[in-house]
């Protein structure tokens, strides 16, 4: 974060700024639109890494949306306000996950990250291979499985997964590193079994 | 001899894998179009009642005046230049249109005249018309027109003879305006019949006139008479249709079928005296 609150963004997020800056740290009058325009991409990741589903991710994000236009009036008083857009959208994806089964979301994702220029039974066996690979995560306890998929996006930074988590820093960190660990001794087990 | 564990779950390259999946969600682009459906569904969200916002452009000229008033960098900003500089100048361009139109233009709102003036009113309806003149005329003082006036007329009440109002207001348009709207209402005349109507109507009513008057007894028996004569004629014409080939055949060939047919004739009898020998 920067001395004056402003969060740090990476670079390819500086040309958002623009639109962004004015309702983002301070929305005194706070432009919905300009909000949709800004964070919809990233709140759609945020979501699609819950539910890995595109359709369920744009109904996750629409319903924040809603929400601001709800709590309109209440946003100047937030102090973050993409963290906490992050936050709702994440908690709203989880509990829509809840509601579905997780085979239904994750191995229609896992198909289609295998190549389709792949035989048959390789890609067969690469599907398995990454529907295991989300099957662990899923597996993992709760603070590590939140914290490794919010790391997995990449607008986010260690600071902010951390206020989202509501967790310091080094734990976060902690959190990542054994998160990663126990998926890595897992499949490989399930290797070996 | 060790034999190979079977792998079920193939995973030569855990790491790989993890990472394949983490790169596969944080390169995950959003669909087509989204801003535009979640633009829509506020939109139907704010329309259905159920959120109290301002609209849209408004909030948003808003929104750029007042982040600039805070913070200069907004006008410096090449997405929100040309619309803090239109918001301004629309800004002041109301303000300016405001003061000049409600300095310039007195705003009248009582009328100072009556607007009908019945002819046949005594000398004391007159003087209590008079009094209610800056008060709005009450409907069944002013205004008794009989039913049966052409609400199509723009002198309704001209046309009924009620009312003369003088020749200022006759080419006054509110007077004539207010006395039509005044004007009493009637019942809107039947609708015509749909195409359904009419097809249900023929079907449930054929109004066959023949069935009809068969009803009269008296005229029943003629009825009858004649539509017997009427089935006799159809039978007589469909049985000479029949006939007409042997007819022309007839006639092509009169000899034989002009000669009667003999009867037929008993065989002789043959004399006994040959049956006994």
């Amino acid at each position: 974060m920067a001395s004056s609150g402003r969060l740090d963004l990476p670079s390819h997020w500086e040309r958002q700024w623009d639109v962004a800056f004015v309702s983002a740290e301070k929305p005194s009058e706070t432009d919905v639109t300009a909000l949709v325009q800004t964070y919809s991409a990233l709140l759609f990741r945020v979501a699609h890494s819950i539910l890995r589903n595109r359709a369920e991710s744009e109904d996750v994000v629409q319903d924040v949306f809603l929400r601001v236009l709800e709590h309109q009036r209440k946003l100047p008083d937030i102090r973050d306000l993409r963290v906490w857009l992050v936050r709702i959208t994440w908690n709203l994806a989880i509990d829509r996950r809840r509601r579905i089964r997780p085979d239904q979301l994750d191995e229609p994702f896992a198909e289609s990250l295998v190549a389709h220029t792949a035989p048959a039974d390789q890609a067969l066996s690469d599907a398995r291979e990454i529907a295991a690979t989300l099957r662990e995560i899923e597996r993992l306890p709760k603070p590590e499985r939140h914290a490794l998929l919010l790391s997995a996006i990449d607008e986010l930074s260690i600071t902010e997964i951390s206020t989202i988590l509501q967790r310091s820093e080094s734990a976060v960190r902690a959190l990542l590193f054994r998160a990663r660990t126990r998926l890595r001794e897992r499949l490989e087990k399930g290797k070996a079994a | 001899m060790n034999s190979q564990p079977v792998n079920t779950y193939p995973n030569s390259y855990p790491d790989a894998r993890i990472d394949q999946v983490l790169e596969a969600l944080r390169t995950t682009e959003p669909p087509t179009g989204l801003e535009q459906r979640i633009a829509a569904r506020l939109a139907q969200a704010a329309e259905a009642g159920s959120l109290k916002t301002s609209p849209p452009a408004a909030s948003s000229y808003l929104a750029v005046v007042l982040s600039a008033v805070k913070d200069h960098r907004i006008l410096l900003a090449p997405a929100r230049r040309y619309s803090a500089a239109a918001a301004v100048l629309t800004l002041l361009l109301a303000v300016t249109t405001i003061a000049v139109v409600h300095h310039a233009t007195p705003v009248t709102t009582a009328r100072t005249t009556p607007i009908v003036t019945p002819t046949s009113t005594t000398s004391r309806e007159r003087a209590e018309l008079q009094s209610r003149q800056t008060t709005p005329p009450s409907h069944a003082a002013t205004l008794q027109v009989p039913r049966g006036i052409s609400l199509g007329s723009h002198s309704p009440l001209q046309a009924a003879g009620v009312l003369t109002p003088d020749s200022s207001q006759q080419q006054d348009p509110d007077a004539i305006a207010l006395a039509e709207t005044r004007a009493p209402s009637r019942p809107a005349p039947p609708m015509p019949l749909t195409a359904q109507e009419k097809l249900i109507q023929a079907a449930t009513r054929p109004g066959q006139p023949i069935q009809l008057a068969e009803l009269d007894l008296a005229r029943a028996p003629m009825l009858r008479a004649a539509a017997e004569a009427r089935q006799t004629a159809i039978i007589d014409r469909y049985v000479k249709s029949l006939l007409a080939p042997f007819a022309a055949a007839d006639a092509l060939q009169p000899t034989t079928s002009s000669q009667p047919q003999e009867a037929p004739t008993s065989p002789p009898a043959e004399p006994t005296s040959n049956s006994s020998n």
